[in-house]
């Protein structure tokens, strides 16, 4: 029974010293001195051998016993311990999560590149080829291959950049109607946006340079009915909303009918307001049946197929859709005017 | 160009229930863009004649007096500053409450004491003219208490503002008799005709004046009629304030009746004084080389061989079709004219009128191409105007009438069914007759086709082929009476513009990497690229630039990008900003090129050494691998190549494929200086347009290393200008077992003296086993040996 008061009291040693430890590292000593090769219960053990078989084997179960209660214990510390040093690592890592350290700056897209970027998926998932051209153009390409000859007083519409070897800056995206037929033969759905210029000056809607985006297709019997379906569809997913539109006679050389599309304005939807001048329409783009003298300048036989054309400015579409005033900011270089746009 | 609808209304009868705005939007619709309208006159219904009682001196205003009147429905006194009236007189008087032109609404004032109600009006304040020399002096035997607007019912009218550009193809809508035949059309209503009565422009005896066409490949027609016991006084009030209405100053009987003839038809005039013609004959001509005309807008033309004028024994007297000179025309002591209305080679009409700088309402007429055939009648209408104030006048001889080039018929083949197939909507046969008829055309059946004459006044340009017939049924008819049509069209095989793919993603690239996009000004000046010394060979300069700065294209994106980051660094220092365009020039061969290019910046506060370009390069490295552009080396500048602006040390070139295509460069500090930039900034240009060529590196997959790397660091000192890549290049080369070596940092002590200390991490690897201690020991020896032996040492701890 001596041994029993000594299993108590190492019992009772070791939960006393375990209470006291507070660090992990520090749980190792309190399992060498008590579970050691040289602990207490091994020198316990030891002492086994001076009493008799039935009280060791008794004893023997007891040591065993302690010391799955040493070994659970210090386990169990230890796991309270790292818990509680986490607990601890975390609070310390408190941080002001409504800061912004790097004052990061998003970054932009131009709203000229947003605005031709939707034009451009909405055209492709209509099945149309984009195509590019040349800004600076020949005489031949930007008008009298779309049916204005010199001296034709269409050319009033077009204030015209000169070089001095006779070349030209595109006033409009149209000649890569004709630079896109060269290539291609019919059926066909081609799209051409880009840079157009005018010698004009400078005021809060005309800018000597802007953009154009230019459409074509062409294939047997394409009729006025087709070419008005198609703008109303296309007009949809840019305005994503259904539109209304109507067409008026239009003067382009190098159509013919030609038309002026104009679009129900979707802010007043018709009653009239500032945005649409209080005419209840707006003025979208032009358009019409390709002329018979522009597709056999593209070498196309006007006999076998027939097309429509439109363009229209991206500017003004970009102005439309993000409610921008004034067209100089397009080309002012102002990050603040950048920002706004700090999207996709 | 200003459109009356009284005046269309006197050829053609407009329902009158329809609403003024229904019919500006039908001629929207149908015929061509009407800008706006104004309704006018409308005040006048509440403007009554009044006749001046008694007229008093103001008691305390010498320039004023008061004057009693009496209106028909009673007398008030008014207090009036105009004096050009007497006892006895009729004037137009607005009483309390009535509102004129501008909103002006009519109230009980004092004026300097005396209490005046109602006004007494003068032309301008009532819409008439612009005449405030004094009150409008009515016609005696006005009864008081009559409307104004039943004095001039045609006050009461609406004017139309056209948009001259969108008819431009139009020759036959210059006057407003080509108005009233379109809305006959749309309405199905009887247009007056203008038949040709060529008695009674034919009068006894002689011409008083000969005419001779020299230039005759110029000049289609020529008519003219001389005129004799004419004389100059005023035009009828009617006419006068018609003109006005559609904004021509009446000036007298002659010239207003050119100018009136010329609104009607679209026919220019010009009434010559006859005794003013040196030797009684006009020479339509050529003129001689340095000939000049004083025009009758008080400006010197000089003209040339190329330009057509009308001469007499003195020399030219009239730039034909243009203007005319200023000793031509009508004077008040005019009493016998000759009168001509030509048809001029349109495309000489513009280039004369562009080469002196006059675009004149006649100018502007003649170069649409006009009818031929509408010379005659507009002599014809003339007289008949002419008789108006000159009831005695004497017609002398024929007409002169020289043609020089007869007009052919056109006409045009077609068949219904291809207009219906070209609109897209079925339309009966005898719909498309009545409109072509309606407008002018003699339309024929002839089997399944339609042979369709086309009139004088719309074959000189407008209508030639079949599609302009489309155009003619369809907007008459209503093009938006024709139901949208989904084509029929073939599934396609995908086009893709890789290009704008390569673009769009850079862009995305570079916006995720915090970049602001711009776009500048293709346009700029040579000054400005000067600043870079940039070449000027092969630059493309505009002839007729709109501003200085603006006159020729850019060959490189840098300066206006520079201004660019100039102007932000106001705002803030902090900033990455590109753009991506094009740039221009002519190359040896004369092709013109345009090849893209990305220009990018960084600005920010000056922190550690190098930041702004490591920055970049940071960014780039990542925009290179998303365009799959392969190996990419970072090459110094060549001392030769550099240019001034580029710093010798922070800058590069970027080399792939064997070819340079771009270069990344902070400014030397001189050029900050100069440009007035601040803090960090630098710059990357690269040849967009090379790298949308270059074979773009493939992404393949390759299995993950079987056996395990063993890594292992090293500081090396190395001199303070050592490249990291030198150092690598000379561990590389040990053995191929070296799969990696990797820049870990660089340290910089005084006590290194002109030497630094290089950490590199290097990685061991074999594809074929796992690598055992004693090799990598030998390989660690090996590289510390290789290093040795050029000269480096390790850092001693």
């Amino acid at each position: 029974m001596i041994m029993e008061k000594v299993f108590q009291a190492l019992e009772q040693e070791f939960h006393k010293i375990l209470k006291t430890i507070e660090q992990v590292r520090d749980l190792e000593t309190v399992k060498t001195r008590f579970l050691g090769k040289k602990g207490k219960l091994t020198s316990l053990m030891k002492q086994l051998k001076d009493v008799s078989n039935e009280e060791r084997a008794e004893i023997g179960k007891k040591i065993n016993r302690l010391k799955s209660v040493f070994q659970d214990s210090i386990d169990e510390r230890k796991s309270d311990l790292k818990k509680s040093e986490f607990n601890q690592k975390m609070e310390e890592e408190w941080i002001d999560i409504t800061i912004d350290p790097f004052k990061s700056d998003t970054g932009s897209t131009h709203p000229l590149s947003l605005m031709q970027q939707r034009l451009e998926d909405i055209f492709m998932a209509m099945g149309f080829a984009v195509l590019d051209g040349p800004h600076i153009e020949t005489e031949y390409y930007n008008f009298e291959a779309l049916n204005i000859p010199s001296h034709h007083p269409a050319r009033d519409m077009h204030d015209t950049f000169y070089f001095e070897d006779g070349h030209l800056l595109r006033t409009q995206t149209s000649p890569i109607q004709i630079r896109g037929m060269e290539k291609m033969r019919p059926p066909f759905k081609i799209i051409g946006p880009g840079k157009v210029f005018r010698c004009e000056r400078t005021d809060a809607s005309h800018d000597s340079v802007f953009h154009q985006f230019e459409g074509m297709m062409v294939d047997r019997d394409i009729s006025v009915a087709n070419l008005i379906y198609f703008l109303k569809t296309m007009l949809g997913e840019i305005f994503e909303s259904d539109v209304e539109v109507r067409l008026r006679p239009g003067y382009f050389p190098f159509v013919e009918p030609g038309f002026e599309l104009d679009m129900r304005c979707l802010l007043c939807k018709g009653k009239g307001c500032r945005f649409c001048k209080h005419v209840g329409w707006i003025e979208l783009l032009g358009c019409g049946m390709v002329h018979p003298n522009v597709l056999r300048a593209g070498g196309i036989d006007p006999k076998e197929f027939s097309g429509f054309a439109f363009g229209m400015g991206i500017d003004r579409l970009a102005m439309m859709k993000y409610d921008i005033t004034d067209i100089r900011p397009l080309h002012g270089g102002n990050l603040n005017f950048a920002r706004v746009f700090s999207i996709s | 160009m200003k459109i009356s609808l009284n005046w269309i209304k006197d050829f053609v009868t407009i329902d009158p229930a329809l609403s003024h705005k229904e019919l500006v939007q039908t001629i929207t619709l149908s015929v061509c863009e009407v800008e706006g309208f104004e309704e006018t006159g409308m005040h006048l219904k509440d403007v009554l004649a009044a006749e001046v009682q008694v007229i008093k001196r103001h008691p305390d205003a010498d320039k004023l007096s008061l004057v009693t009147v009496n209106y028909g429905k009673g007398t008030q006194q008014v207090v009036c500053g105009a004096s050009n009236f007497k006892e006895g007189d009729k004037v137009p008087f607005a009483a309390e409450g009535v509102v004129l032109p501008g909103n002006f609404e009519i109230r009980k004032t004092k004026i300097r004491g005396v209490e005046s109600c109602g006004m007494l009006c003068a032309e301008d304040e009532l819409g008439f003219s612009d005449d405030h020399s004094g009150l409008m002096i009515l016609d005696n035997k006005t009864i008081p208490g009559t409307a104004l607007s039943e004095l001039f019912p045609d006050q009461i009218d609406v004017i139309m503002e056209i948009d001259n550009k969108s008819i431009t193809h139009r020759p036959d809508l210059w006057g407003h008799y080509g108005f009233a035949r379109e809305l006959g059309a749309i309405y199905r209503q009887p247009v007056k005709p203008l038949p040709l009565n060529t008695e009674s422009v034919t009068g006894e005896g002689d011409r008083l004046t000969d005419v001779e066409v020299i230039a005759t490949d110029l000049v289609p027609r020529f008519t003219g009629l001389s005129i004799d016991r004419v004389t100059i006084c005023p035009s009828p009030f009617w006419m006068q304030h018609r003109l006005l209405r559609v904004g021509l100053r009446p000036i007298s009987n002659m010239v207003d009746l050119t100018n009136y003839v010329m609104l009607e038809l679209g026919q220019p005039m010009h009434a010559f004084d006859a005794k003013a013609i040196a030797g009684n004959k006009l020479i339509v001509r050529r003129a001689d080389k340095g000939t000049t005309v004083m025009t009758l807008h008080q400006k010197e033309a000089v003209l040339d061989e190329r330009d057509l004028t009308i001469c007499d024994a003195n020399g030219a007297s009239v730039v034909a079709g243009v203007v005319g000179g200023v000793g031509s025309g009508v004077k008040a002591t005019t009493s016998s004219i000759f009168l001509e209305a030509a048809n001029w080679d349109p495309v000489n009409i513009r280039k004369t009128s562009t080469r002196i700088g006059l675009r004149t309402d006649a100018s502007k007429r003649f170069e649409k191409s006009l009818d031929p055939d509408m010379t005659l009648l507009a002599i014809q209408r003339a007289v008949e105007y002419m008789k108006l104030t000159n009831p005695d006048l004497k017609i002398c001889g024929k007409p002169v009438d020289i043609i020089s080039k007869e007009s052919e018929p056109m006409v045009i083949d077609i068949r219904p069914d291809f207009i219906c197939q070209r609109l897209g909507k079925a339309i009966d046969t005898s719909t498309i007759k009545q409109i072509l008829v309606s407008l002018g055309f003699i339309v024929e059946e002839n089997g399944a086709e339609l042979r369709v004459e086309v009139p004088s006044y719309r074959k000189t340009k407008d209508v030639s082929i079949p599609e302009d017939l489309v155009e003619e049924i369809g907007r008459i008819y209503g093009f938006n009476n024709i139901p949208p049509l989904a084509p029929e069209f073939p599934i396609d095989k995908p086009v893709f513009n890789l290009q704008h793919q390569f673009e769009r993603l850079a862009r995305s690239v570079m916006s995720s990497c915090r970049y602001h996009e711009v776009i500048n000004y293709p346009l700029t000046c040579q000054k400005t690229e000067d600043q870079f010394g940039i070449k000027s060979e092969g630059v493309m300069k505009l002839v007729n630039p709109v501003a200085d700065h603006q006159d020729q294209m850019r060959t490189s994106m840098l300066p206006h990008f520079m201004q660019t980051v100039l102007s932000n660094q106001k705002i803030s220092f902090d900033f990455k900003v590109f753009e991506l365009g094009r740039v221009y020039w002519k190359d040896q061969s004369g092709a013109i090129q345009e090849p893209e290019r990305l220009i990018a910046a960084i600005s920010q506060k000056s922190r550690e050494k190098g930041g702004a370009f490591y920055h970049l390069k940071h960014d780039l490295l990542n925009l290179l691998s998303k365009l799959q552009i392969g190996e990419v080396s970072w090459l110094p500048l060549d001392e030769k190549t550099k240019a001034d602006y580029q710093h010798k040390f922070i800058s590069a070139r970027l080399v792939a494929n064997n070819s340079q295509f771009g270069s990344v460069f902070a400014l030397s500090p001189e050029y900050m200086d100069i440009l007035g930039l601040k803090e960090d900034v630098c710059f990357a240009e690269l040849d967009f347009e090379q790298m949308f060529h270059f074979n773009k590196k493939q992404h393949l997959y390759t299995p993950p290393p079987k056996y395990p790397a063993v890594n292992f660091e090293l500081s090396i000192m190395v001199p303070t200008r050592t490249f990291f890549e030198s150092i690598r290049d000379i561990i590389y080369s040990v053995s191929e077992l070296v799969r990696n070596v990797e820049f870990l940092a660089v340290y910089n002590s005084k006590d290194f003296n002109d030497q630094k200390s290089l950490s590199v991490s290097i990685e061991f690897r074999s594809v074929e086993k796992t690598l055992e201690p004693e090799e990598v020991k030998s390989l660690q020896d090996s590289v510390v040996a290789a290093l040795a032996a050029k000269g480096y040492g390790l850092r001693e701890a």
